[in-house]
């Protein structure tokens, strides 16, 4: 996404990008981006919850005119729900692999 | 030349990444641990010093801002074709009125559950639906932008689908690029 984001910009659009993956968007240096502490899937919210999408949105395009070149700046949502405590600990790994990790998207 | 506003190409100061928050997921560890047998993704790095990011300041206010969409959730009409398999570099285009039992989603590489739900965890269509019709934003430039990441040629990325996308968006006469991964 860093690249699409670099891509735009350089033709004169100004860009803001949602990220959950820090390391991954500190790699490819987009010019703006926003990160939020949320599962990989999630990077404007949670399912069910249009309010917090939009306060999430919101936030994410108020705070791009403030962010210098190559900024990441966390924008202070962290994922509470009741039921994830830990996901850190389990994203990403044989625990908990994507579902489609054999390469073919899951489709519905 | 048009009255585009030009890309800064002299240089600049940019800013260094602050360290990631100590909580924050090591996802590129973690899919070289995960996929162990496979070749392994290179995920895009750019040297600052020979890279910076490319800089366009934003000039107008939000509630003046025709915000274009991107996502790279995987997410697509019913009526469209699903996204195939890893490294399929196409695009779907999505009209801002569209609702979301209208969509669907294809990914590979992330869990589409919750997407499927709701796909505003990932395309946020309705939401900014929301913030133009209150007036935060001057409204939606164009038909969402949507595709599949995972893509494992950053060159393809580069050289097809990165400058199509472009092209589309400077077509929207988009104000602002907002852009979500998934």
């Amino acid at each position: 996404m860093g690249l699409i984001a670099r891509c735009i910009e350089a033709a004169g659009v100004p860009t803001v990008s949602m990220s959950s993956a820090w390391d991954i968007t500190a790699a490819v240096r987009p010019p703006r981006s926003l990160y939020v502490h949320h599962p990989l899937g999630h990077q404007t919210g949670r399912p069910g919850d249009l309010p917090g999408q939009i306060a999430l949105v919101r936030a994410a395009l108020e705070a791009a005119p403030g962010l210098v070149r190559g900024e990441i700046r966390a924008l202070g949502f962290r994922w509470d729900a009741p039921d994830a405590a830990g996901w850190e600990a389990r994203a990403y790994t044989s625990e908990e692999a994507p579902t489609g990790a054999d390469g073919k998207p899951v489709r519905g | 030349m048009g009255e585009r506003p030009r890309c800064y190409t002299v240089r600049m100061a940019w800013k260094e990444p602050s360290a990631a928050p100590p909580d924050a997921v090591r996802y590129i560890e973690r899919t070289r641990e995960l996929y162990a047998t496979q070749a392994p993704y290179r995920w895009v790095h750019h040297d600052p010093e020979t890279d910076p990011p490319p800089w366009t300041p934003i000039r107008r206010s939000l509630a003046s801002s025709r915000v274009a969409l991107l996502a790279s959730g995987g997410v697509h009409l019913a009526s469209q074709e699903p996204f195939h398999f890893r490294n399929d570099l196409s695009q779907r285009e999505i009209p801002p009125d569209t609702e979301n039992a209208q969509l669907r989603v294809a990914h590979f590489g992330y869990d589409v559950r919750d997407a499927r739900r709701d796909p505003g965890c990932v395309f946020p269509l309705a939401a900014l639906r929301a913030l133009a019709a209150e007036g935060a934003i001057a409204g939606i430039a164009g038909p969402a932008l949507s595709f599949m990441g995972g893509i494992y040629s950053a060159r393809r990325v580069r050289d097809e689908l990165a400058p199509r996308l472009r092209d589309l968006v400077l077509r929207q006469r988009a104000d602002l690029a907002f852009l979500v991964p998934a």
